[in-house]
């Protein structure tokens, strides 16, 4: 099974009488064999590994595209292009419909998705799907659809899609599917958080139920060796080691072992790894647009305004260190709500 | 490091904990982040919240240990012990209001440390506290001033000390500060007794004194005396200056006291020899001092209201009179430094009674009386040229 279907049926939604030239495929990635020496597999068994990419989504953008702390927030094209806008919010939406797509909605959308892989698998990878007239072929449209990137692999600067065998043969697909790099676009995580990964390796050693099974083993022996109390702190105490670069703690405060300035500066390396990751979405957004446009004969980027941003990180935590500013104000600052 | 800071029990322990959490900031950070300001704060926080629990913990123990066994003590009548207690309490209220001030200026000072706003902060409402203190100690006044005049049967003993003295010499300041603030209700509570006792402590000094030099034996039992007559005085300008009843309480005191005599005169004649001889005499007994603190208060409240120039100023003409009142007039125009209180309720309360009689009083109050007269004619003058003129 080594060819590759010309036209993979796409996901049609709404859009029945346009034609997908999608290459990739989509099937439960519980179904792919655990491959031996894999670097892109990890042994997720901590709680913080899913914990970890969820909370970073819901920072990262204003949820459903409003926000009433912030007023000013808005995500527009520029130069403005109503249809094209129209073309891009339908490319990011998650659910599509035949009403008009709210472009700030279906940004902040894709963003927590796409926020959400970035930060669990270290990049997240779309796929431009064109949506072409069934009858003309003539370019309507187009879609980012998702690959899951433990299904990808590299192969002297090939870039193939491995299929399970029993999904394979149960819908007559090829086992690899080769990719077009330039149909690809690669969400990477910012520069200044270059060590995700060995963070994610971290954390899916850490809030496994270790403890648990130590405090099982123990609890009925006299004078045990074993403290809880001390265990617990110890795993917080590396949580917080291990996300030191991104400031994230696990949802909780962690007050009890750190004081509430460190916890509050903590707080804010949060919102700058958030903010970073923020901006490198949208350039990477933006780079696929620069990509796309022409074929629409359109030149718009996405642009962003309203929210937080590295500055205003960087001055609040001078502020925080210079004890000018009540702590309640500086989070204020970097609410999305 | 911490402990050789020696931070109280409770700062200490504070310390311990940032301590611990400053050490697991290092182990993750490699480094401490948190600046020193906000250590201090935290410090700081906890310095006054020991500062505010002890406070608050002393003045209860002062009601709860100390106070609730008063009534017991009064209503068995077991002055010895309830005057043991109200001594000590007295001098905790005293040592209480004394530093209290002090120890208001070290929590501003901490408050000074206090950089950012929102962090939970440790009020003292110092009003608060200090109500309590002066309600606890115009308890301790009354219950005193309720069994002053029994201690003064207890015989006295080398195994206690001498309570009745002490009691009465709190009691006998009470008085003053009583009216200064106006107090109504502690003055017609502690005069009488007061007054009572002092006949008393005349008379037993007197007693215990009788073998000695002559001129001592009078100017030490003579205080108590000088005392009542003095705090009388005192009663007539409060008075007159805030419109109270002090003066009401003393002379209707004074008249009960006379009642008890076949010759009413007899006892004013006495104590205006005893003023008399004790102006002129220039022994000064520890009761002088008291009374000196009385009036330099008096001459402090004078000034403080505006009534009262300095003393040491350039003499000028008063032209718009300072109060209503021609007593607190005469004493703007003269000033306290030579008069005394005490010769206001000769020329008032005892001058009268003792009209015609052969009596020398003191020369103050000689003077007093002549000002006094004199400005009540110029007044009377001046208000038949008015009507003259009309």
């Amino acid at each position: 099974m080594s060819a590759v279907p010309r036209q993979i049926k796409a996901k049609m939604r709404s859009r029945n009488n346009f034609v997908a030239d999608q290459q990739s495929v989509w099937f439960p990635f519980e179904k792919l064999q655990k491959r031996s020496g894999g670097d892109s597999l990890l042994e997720l068994e901590g709680i913080y590994s899913s914990t970890f990419p969820r909370d970073t989504s819901l920072h990262i953008m204003p949820i459903g595209g409003r926000s009433r702390a912030r007023k000013e927030f808005k995500v527009s094209l520029e130069p403005e292009d109503e249809e094209f806008e129209q073309i891009v919010a339908g490319a990011l939406a998650d659910q599509h419909h035949d009403y008009a797509y709210q472009l700030a909605h279906e940004v902040c959308d894709f963003f927590h998705h796409c926020g959400a892989r970035i930060t669990e698998y270290g990049k997240a990878v779309y796929e431009i799907v064109s949506l072409n007239e069934a009858d003309t072929g003539k370019l309507r449209s187009f879609e980012l659809v998702p690959i899951d990137v433990r299904t990808l692999e590299k192969r002297h600067g090939k870039i193939f899609q491995i299929v399970p065998l029993e999904w394979a043969e149960k819908h007559e697909l090829p086992t690899n599917i080769p990719l077009q790099n330039d149909r690809l676009v690669i969400f990477s995580p910012p520069p200044t958080c270059s060590n995700l990964d060995e963070v994610n390796a971290a954390l899916a050693q850490l809030g496994s139920g270790r403890i648990l099974r130590m405090y099982s083993a123990t609890r009925n022996r006299t004078n045990s060796f074993y403290d809880a109390k001390e265990h617990i702190r110890a795993e917080k105490l590396a949580l917080a080691a291990a996300t030191r670069t991104i400031g994230w703690t696990g949802g909780e405060t962690l007050t009890e072992i750190f004081l509430e300035y460190y916890t509050l500066h903590r707080r804010l390396v949060f919102e700058r790894f958030v903010i970073s990751l923020r901006e490198a979405i949208l350039q990477t957004l933006n780079e696929m647009l620069d990509r796309v446009g022409p074929r629409f004969e359109v030149q718009s980027r996405l642009q962003i305004s309203g929210l937080p941003t590295l500055e205003d990180v960087a001055a609040a935590m001078n502020e925080l260190c210079a004890g000018e500013r009540t702590f309640n104000s500086i989070l204020d600052d970097f609410t999305l709500l | 490091m911490i402990y050789s800071a020696q931070l109280p029990r409770a700062v200490l322990s504070e310390a311990e904990s940032i301590s611990k959490s400053l050490r697991a900031e290092e182990l993750v950070e490699k480094r401490v982040i948190t600046p020193e300001w906000y250590v201090s704060q935290l410090l700081a926080r906890q310095f006054v919240d020991f500062i505010k629990s002890n406070c608050v913990t002393l003045i209860a123990e002062l009601e709860q240990t100390l106070i609730s066994k008063l009534p017991d003590y009064q209503k068995a009548h077991r002055d010895l012990f309830a005057a043991q207690i109200i001594s000590s309490a007295i001098e905790m209220c005293g040592k209480l209001r004394a530093h209290l001030p002090t120890i208001r200026v070290c929590v501003d000072g901490l408050d000074a440390v206090r950089k950012v706003r929102d962090i939970p902060w440790v009020e003292i409402d110092w009003k608060a506290l200090g109500e309590k203190i002066e309600a606890v100690h115009k308890k301790l006044m009354l219950a005193a001033a309720s069994i002053l005049p029994r201690l003064e049967q207890i015989p006295g003993s080398r195994h206690w000390p001498e309570y009745f003295g002490q009691l009465y010499s709190f009691l006998a300041r009470e008085s003053f500060f009583s009216m200064a603030r106006g107090d109504e209700e502690l003055f017609t509570k502690t005069f009488p007794p007061l007054f009572a006792s002092s006949i008393l402590a005349n008379q037993k000094l007197r007693e215990q004194l009788k073998d000695r030099d002559s001129r001592m034996m009078l100017a030490w039992s003579s205080g108590p005396i000088e005392d009542i007559v003095a705090l009388s005085g005192y009663a007539m300008l409060f008075s007159e200056l805030d419109g109270k009843a002090f003066y009401e309480v003393v002379t209707k005191t004074w008249d009960a006291y006379l009642t008890g005599f076949e010759d009413p005169t007899g006892p004013l004649k006495a104590v205006t020899a005893t003023l008399e001889y004790r102006t002129g005499d220039f022994f000064m007994p520890a009761r002088d001092l008291e009374r000196t603190t009385w009036q330099q208060n008096f001459e402090r409240l004078l000034r403080d209201r505006g009534i009262l120039q300095d003393r040491y100023g350039s003499f000028r003409r008063i032209e718009k009179p300072v109060h209503p009142s021609p007593l607190i007039q005469e004493v703007a125009r003269a000033g306290m430094m030579m008069e005394h209180a005490a010769d206001f309720f000769l020329v008032d309360y005892v001058m009268p009674r003792l009209k015609g009689a052969d009596v020398t009083y003191p020369y103050t109050a000689r003077n007093l009386a002549r000002s006094l007269s004199r400005n009540e004619r110029s007044a009377t003058a001046d208000k038949s040229k008015d009507e003259i003129a009309k």
